[in-house]
């Protein structure tokens, strides 16, 4: 069995590193649940994502709090005029970890392992490209194999050109995204000598700063630090405790048997603030929380109809009672924190009568309908059944009679994409912070007029698509800012979906953590983080 | 499902109805148990007259309210209000109604489907026989939750549902039960008497066996009818039973689990109901068995 | 003896294979798609969503999809999970373990508190311990195990403090590596101090609530077996002899009374291997049962198909040695054939 010898290599790693510990500062971030697999390139859940970054970088990388591009391993890099050529300059001297499931690196990171890890991605002749069942989400969702000319080494080993088939504004922003993660092309060759590839995606070797340990599937993942490029960090061992229960998380926290956890239920962030010991960090989330009304089923195809629905629905008692205070009224699709947002919008107003009088001279009465609410929790909306059983209540007071429908996660998403609902409940959660990600990603339509699969309101307007498909093949700022707040202008008139809420991202911390910063992204980051004692 | 039912196997004759009061009467939790069942069967059938309030009917600004008893309450919602402003108390009397539903169509349905097969393969025996006894291992083998989710993956949730969800993976007992009551029953002199006399088997079934088989049949519909009640809830609790907005109990535990640590009682309330429930039919299912079962009726 | 066991494990064969091809029929009936669900709210083009099904096989007819299921388990291979990659018994190995911990302290919870609950009610029949135990009993017995978890996490864990809210050791204070997955093992192994206790004050919690329905069952099969046996002859004949009662009842009343109980104890067992679905969800408890339910939300067929297999085998091996256990114990029986 392959299993045995890993297992057995982690053994040894890990009484190495209990005979060494014995003042060891040790971090344990409550997570909340077990990732598929260790390489970013094939998951698209925050969860697997989380469990990977600690132990890989990329290019180019997010300033931890922000949607910032800094540099990553690439220390430097050049856009040429045209916009379709990057040359990216990588630092020299960056180690790999060493010991992991055997394997000792012979030399450091260079231009072979960029393309080696672009190219299982994208080339179907690439050793590892069936590995693990490869399925490289993100790169495709990204536009990748389209955009992607050539990866190439460029004057030197530690040259990397990368050239494009068209310009695209958000390209580096892309790749500060983890599935550009850089991986050992030395560790993968050490692996298929040995006969066992599949153990690439389970058992990480990356130059982050902490290296794999061990992984126990639904109770634990270990990581130690690694004195690497960045430099060590501050803490000695790095713990994800897995503990699917919110209310679970929360009272160990309160324990002290983890120090940082993720996604606290609403419902406690009241008394985690008055806790003495926890610190609750708080950022406006990147992210939109929705209700969609398909545009080709009537009356909903009727702008009045659903300018009517705005009005009905009351948007401030959902944000308390579903929400908690954990979010605010949207009023544009893209969120406040992300440059574009067109801050003249003036909300639609909770008003029931006027409700009742645009539907009556719409012409719709005794309208039945239904409401469809997502079967998860999910970061833009906390409870879906909740939301929707308020609306239904709501709709219900201006003489419309929706009933609910809900289907398993994937069916439901489906199902949406394909158009069968009337209104339903979905979101995004922003992945690079670019507006080109929430409106041509959600509300995009193609050239001849078809909405595009993520465009669950089925809505395909003119005007609002020439403007995003201009705004991403320029790169001046400002001039995609006018063209973006256009489209927000359109959405708002037009009302493809009610903008319910973004929510805020709440992170329950011990007092005792410095430096943990909040992403808008999503990601639980710890490299800069340390324990006062 | 205390195995110690099927003990019950020889069952008393038929006695007056009388005789049976009697015996069940001796039995002070069984007393209590059955007036409690009532009681809420009563709540249940009259639920629209006595729930103060809609239980859908949300009271926005009247969210989370705890009981009369505690700070902060108001009279007007006795238990007070859940998540959305729903009236507790409304809700838990609605909720007797769709957990008794449920009960008492599984109870119903299995009873039916479990004498008819029971009977079937007592009777015919040969590949029939193997083949029902196969299936019915067949279903036991699978975890119940397991499989109860399974089905209902299948075939979607809702309370029709759950209803012939609970009732598939409960099925094998009460075949198992009725095939082994008939098959006692059958070398009995009676049974044996009434073959040699050409009693056809269609009657020999129905009107000679069937009867005598009742006594520990209606124990285990008792107890399966707890079950049953538990199980939904437990459907429910994972969110697969029946579907907002009805007041289910377990679906009402589920939807305030993140209110566990903050407002308490709101999780507090469907789960006594449900406790309250079953126990009551427990108890009254003890009584049942004592007074149908002759050997532990008296010593 | 030999001869009895081969036989009944034969008979378990045809079982085996029919829950084999009904788990599969049934788990393909379910509509989704493990692709599908994975994608979140992002969603998958029809032409790659063809494509990933081609490379895993699931365009594939059902019947050759089941063929090539037979083939793999007849070679020992379970399949690899569609979520995560790895062979699905190696998945199970490494969840077991916590299921089985959990469900064999609870046994013991429930046999140790149970046996002597139903003795002493069948002793003091009709008195007031025989009507606050099986009060108690039925109680238990009628419990909603998920509110009953959710009611003890509030009050011993967030309330007074006692219990660790979940999980299976102290991850800061705390390391070893599962040599055995058994935690109360690998703590003592690991050497090192107060890992041991710190196992048990985990497991306390989860304990009781898995073991509250076992405890009343047992406690209440005790009773009423324990009270036949009194009934029968040679018991009254002991007392007529002027014997003491506990004598009567430690001697040879509950060796007799014990047989149904052992059967009960085994169902019970295996009962629990499979259900401890609740419990191990509330308390987050790597186990299987989790496993199993997380395995259909997420529609890895081959996780749900082998990990219903794998259990289903689990429970026929226990009923198994309950069979052994009641020869050994009743003689009649193994004699009888």
């Amino acid at each position: 069995m392959k299993f045995k010898t890993l297992f057995g290599a982690a053994l040894l790693a890990s009484t190495m590193l209990v005979a060494g510990a014995a003042n060891a500062k040790t971090l344990v971030y409550c997570s909340e649940g077990s990732p598929e697999n260790f390489s970013p390139s094939m998951n698209t859940t925050g969860t697997s994502l989380d469990a990977a970054r600690p132990v890989y970088n990329k290019l180019v990388q997010f300033t931890p709090g922000t949607t910032q591009v800094e540099p990553g391993l690439a220390e430097s890099y050049a856009v040429s005029d045209d916009g379709k050529t990057i040359t990216f300059k990588l630092r020299s001297g960056v180690k790999f970890h060493s010991g992991v499931n055997g394997f000792t690196p012979t030399r450091d990171l260079n231009a072979d392992d960029v393309i080696w890890s672009f190219e299982r991605m994208w080339k179907a002749e690439h050793p590892y490209a069936k590995v693990s069942g490869g399925s490289y989400d993100y790169f495709n969702d990204m536009s990748m194999p389209d955009l992607l000319a050539s990866i190439e080494k460029g004057a030197d080993d530690l040259t990397v050109v990368m050239k494009l088939n068209k310009p695209n504004a958000p390209i580096l922003a892309n790749l500060a995204m983890d599935f550009a993660t850089i991986h050992s092309a030395e560790y993968a060759k050490f692996l298929m000598d040995k006969g066992a590839p599949e153990e690439f995606d389970q058992i990480p070797v990356g130059t982050g700063s902490f290296s794999f340990v061990a992984y126990q599937k639904d109770a634990v993942i270990r990581y130690k630090a690694f004195d690497g490029w960045a430099g060590k960090p501050k803490i000695d061992d790095l713990v994800y405790a897995i503990t699917p229960d919110a209310t679970a998380r929360y009272a160990k926290l309160q324990a002290n048997e983890c120090q940082v956890m993720g996604y606290p239920n609403p419902a406690d962030l009241a008394a985690m603030k008055q806790n003495a010991d926890i610190r609750v960090l708080e950022l406006a989330g990147l992210n939109i929380g929705y209700l969609a009304m398909n545009a080709q089923k009537p009356p909903f195809d009727k702008v009045e109809v659903r300018q009517a629905i705005a009005m009905a629905i009351d948007r401030d008692a959902i944000l308390s009672e579903v929400y908690q205070g954990a979010g605010q009224k949207a009023k544009n699709p893209i969120p406040p924190t992300m440059w574009s947002y067109d801050e003249s919008t003036v909300d639609y107003e909770y008003n029931p009568e006027k409700a009742k009088e645009m539907l009556k001279a719409a012409g719709v009465e005794n309208l039945s309908t239904d409401i469809w609410w997502m079967p998860v929790q999910r970061p833009y909306n906390p409870n879906a059944k909740r939301m929707a059983e308020m609306m239904q209540a709501d709709l219900a007071k201006v003489g419309i009679n929706a009933t609910l429908v809900s289907y398993e996660w994937g069916e439901y998403r489906k199902r949406l994409q394909a158009g069968e609902h009337q209104m339903g409940l979905l979101g995004w959660t922003g992945d690079n912070g670019d507006p080109d990600n929430f409106l041509a990603v959600l509300l995009g339509c193609n050239s001849e007029g078809k909405p595009n699969g993520q465009n669950i309101p089925k809505w395909c307007d003119a005007d609002f698509n020439a403007a995003v498909t201009k705004a991403v093949e320029i790169t001046d700022q400002a001039e995609r800012t006018k063209l973006y707040q256009q489209a927000q202008k359109i959405h708002h008139a037009q009302v493809p979906w009610l903008n319910i809420a973004h929510s805020t991202v709440f992170e329950p911390i011990r007092k005792e953590v410095q430096g943990y910063k909040v992403s808008p992204l999503g990601a639980h980051e710890f490299q800069n983080v340390d324990i006062a004692e | 499902m205390p195995s110690d039912t099927t003990i019950a196997t020889q069952a008393a004759p038929p006695g007056p109805l009388r005789a049976f009061w009697r015996a069940f009467r001796e039995n002070r939790g069984a007393v209590v148990g059955l007036a409690v069942v009532v009681l809420i069967v009563l709540i249940a059938i009259f639920a629209s007259v006595l729930a103060p309030h809609d239980p859908i009917e949300q009271y926005r600004g009247f969210t989370k309210l705890p009981p009369f008893w505690m700070e902060g309450s108001d009279l007007r919602f006795i238990l007070g209000t859940d998540a959305v402003g729903r009236d507790m108390l409304s809700r838990l009397m609605y909720g007797a109604r769709v957990s008794l539903f449920i009960g008492i169509a599984v109870m119903a349905v299995s009873m039916v489907m479990g004498i008819a097969l029971g009977l079937t393969a007592a009777f015919f025996g040969g590949m029939v026989d193997v083949v029902i006894i196969r299936v019915m291992d067949l279903v036991m083998a699978i975890p119940s939750l397991v499989l109860a989710i399974l089905i209902i993956a299948i075939i979607g949730p809702n309370l029709t549902n759950t209803i012939i969800a609970v009732t598939i993976v409960g099925l094998p007992r009460y075949v198992r039960l009725v095939r082994a009551s008939a098959l006692t029953e059958l070398t009995k002199d009676y049974v044996i008497a009434a073959k040699v006399s050409g009693v056809r088997k269609w009657r020999l079934m129905t009107v000679t066996v069937l009867p005598n088989c009742l006594a520990p049949l209606i124990v285990q519909a008792a107890l399966g009818l707890s079950d049953a009640i538990l199980e939904a809830a437990g459907l429910g609790f994972l969110g697969l039973g029946a579907q907002p907005p009805t007041p289910e109990w377990g679906a009402m535990l589920a939807d305030t689990r993140d209110l566990m640590s903050s407002h308490p009682w709101v999780m507090a309330f469907p789960g006594i109901a449900i406790l309250i429930t079953v126990l009551a039919i427990n108890l009254m299912g003890d009584g049942l068995r004592d007074a149908l079962d002759p050997r532990l009726r008296r010593s | 003896m030999f001869r009895f066991l081969l036989k009944r494990l034969l008979l378990t064969l045809p079982t085996f294979f029919a829950l084999m091809f009904v788990t599969f029929i049934m788990i393909r009936l379910v509509p989704g798609d493990p692709i599908e669900v994975r994608r979140g709210e992002r969603g998958i083009s029809p032409e790659r969503l063809e494509e990933l099904r081609r490379e895993m096989g699931l365009d594939q007819p059902v019947w050759k999809q089941f063929g090539d299921y037979v083939w793999g388990i007849l070679h020992g291979d379970f399949g690899t999970s569609i979520i995560s990659k790895t062979p699905i018994l190696h998945e199970f190995a490494t969840l077991f373990p916590a299921t089985l911990e959990l469900t064999i302290s609870a046994m013991i919870f429930a046999v140790v508190l149970g046996i002597p609950a139903g003795v002493i009610a069948a002793s003091r029949r009709g008195g007031v311990y025989d009507q606050s135990l099986m009060g108690l009993a039925l109680t238990g017995y009628s419990m909603p195990i998920f509110w009953w978890g959710l009611i003890l996490i509030l009050v011993m864990s967030n309330t007074l403090g006692l219990t660790p809210v979940s999980g299976r050791v102290d991850l800061i204070k705390f390391y070893y590596e599962p040599v055995t997955g058994f935690m109360l093992i690998d703590s003592l192994l690991s050497g090192q101090k107060g890992a041991f206790w710190d196992a048990v004050h985990h497991l306390i919690l989860p304990t009781i609530v898995l073991g509250t329905v076992p405890l009343a069952v047992i406690a209440r099969m005790t009773r009423s077996s324990m009270l036949e046996v009194l009934e029968e002859d040679y018991v009254r004949t002991a007392r007529a002899k002027g014997l003491s009662t506990y004598r009567i009842i430690g001697v040879h009343a509950l060796r007799n009374a014990l047989i149904p109980v052992v059967t009960v104890i085994g169902l019970q067992t295996g009962g629990l291997l499979a259900g401890a679905v609740l419990t191990e969800t509330i308390f987050s408890w790597p186990g299987v049962g989790k496993w199993l339910v997380e395995s259909i939300g997420r529609r890895d067929y081959p996780a749900l198909q082998g990990g219903i297999l794998l259990i289903s085998a689990m429970v026929i091996f226990v009923n198994l040695i309950v069979d052994l256990l009641y020869g050994l114990i009743n003689p009649r029986i193994r004699h009888a054939k």
